[in-house]
């Protein structure tokens, strides 16, 4: 066993629980705005809007560490660290129409409580942008953890 | 082109209902020590559970709505990665076991017991190099090599992948400590003067690795001094000796 394979499996199992519950937040929020009713998710949905209040909660922290420790990040393992440099790279980079990046993160989690349906169209492109940037991330987690199949 | 997808999706989902279906029966049929119980019941548990959620996607599909798609898709690759974290890692405790097992089965199990955060997981372990996958969600799994199983003299070894789990239950507060010795290692690095140019990105960088090393060097070299009474069996006593101290600096509390 490779002898960070610890630090592999937590994350693993955190970006799992991300991507679960931005699907969850996105499917429901899809059918909203539809007209639909999304009773039978609802108990997943207050659990998928909590989850993902923390975890920009803690993204929104590891940024700002960085930003007042000069780029250095301490506090945080390697790889929260790195998702969190990701971020800012590509917030830097990505064009205006980005509701992800253009957003600051307080207000991405305000947005992910809110059932207006002006609300709803920007959480939906903001959590598929999130999407893929975990996903993109936990690649290197998954093949430590699953291999490459 | 989405009625395509929807099809493909359909039956990837109804595929991996049938992989469950047939580890469940495995599980269920396996020969196992009494240890081992709780945790091939968390398992089944477990595949039941993902069970659902393909089912939950087969409904979703079955509402017909194309911008759900998507995330329909994601959901039946979160499926997926389950059902191979399930087949290739988590049922090799339960299809491997053997009476031999139970020795390390009830050293774990005493040292889950003896802590709150990990009271309701129970004991597994595969074969391997030492080590622990510390999921706290679903049953975490040691790893131990197959001979070093059945004797007395290799099992304080498990003390330490247990702190590994501690540290994840409690990584908040652990990562609190942890982050006051990366603020000094970090301060101790760092030039009186520093310049505005391209080499202060680039030895903001080193830093930021070295940091990162010691993140995982903390977990790896004050685990070995781990006791059993609480959380800060992980943490211990740290020395450690760092250029321009006069000596042997404590970075964190002790237990």
């Amino acid at each position: 066993m490779n002898n960070s394979e610890w630090l592999t499996a937590e994350n693993f199992e955190y970006a799992h629980r991300a991507v679960s519950a931005i699907n969850t937040l996105s499917i429901h929020a899809k059918l909203l705005l539809a007209g639909k009713q999304d009773a039978p998710r609802s108990a997943e949905v207050r659990e998928a809007r909590s989850f993902l209040r923390e975890f920009l909660k803690r993204l929104d922290e590891v940024i700002r560490d960085a930003q007042q420790r000069r780029g250095t990040v301490v506090g945080t393992d390697p790889r929260s660290r790195e998702l969190a440099s990701k971020f800012v790279s590509a917030k830097s980079r990505m064009p205006r129409r980005s509701v992800l990046y253009s957003t600051p993160i307080d207000e991405l989690q305000r947005l992910v409580d809110s059932e207006r349906s002006a609300d709803l169209t920007r959480l939906i492109s903001a959590l598929r942008e999130l999407r893929v940037v975990i996903e993109q991330h936990a690649h290197t987690d998954i093949a430590g953890i699953l291999g490459d199949v | 082109m989405s009625r395509a997808i929807r099809t493909l999706l359909e039956a990837r989902n109804t595929a991996l209902q049938a992989s469950l279906g047939q580890i469940n029966a495995e599980l269920k049929a396996a020969n196992i020590p009494v240890e081992l119980e709780p945790y091939r019941r968390q398992i089944i548990a477990i595949c039941d559970a993902f069970v659902r959620q393909c089912e939950r996607n087969r409904n979703d599909l079955a509402l017909g709505r194309d911008e759900i798609l998507e995330d329909v898709l994601s959901n039946t690759q979160q499926a997926s990665q389950g059902v191979r974290l399930i087949s290739a890692r988590l049922v090799a405790p339960v299809l491997r076991a053997s009476s031999a097992d139970r020795l390390s089965l009830i050293t774990i199990s005493w040292l889950h017991a003896k802590h709150s955060a990990t009271a309701l997981y129970p004991a597994a372990f595969t074969d391997g190099d030492c080590g622990v996958w510390p999921f706290t969600q679903i049953p975490p799994v040691y790893v131990f090599p197959s001979a070093e199983q059945r004797g007395l003299l290799y099992q304080p070894l498990l003390f330490h992948e247990f702190g590994h789990l501690l540290y994840a239950c409690h990584k908040a507060e652990m990562d609190d400590l942890v982050g006051e010795l990366q603020k000094q290692i970090e301060d101790s690095l760092t030039p009186n003067v520093q310049r505005n140019d391209r080499h202060a990105a680039t030895q903001a960088s080193e830093r930021q690795m070295i940091v990162d090393t010691w993140y995982r060097w903390t977990q790896e070299t004050l685990l070995r001094r781990s006791r059993s009474d609480d959380r800060r069996s992980c943490v211990s006593l740290g020395f450690f000796w760092l250029p321009g101290n006069n000596g042997p600096r404590r970075f964190l509390s002790t237990a």
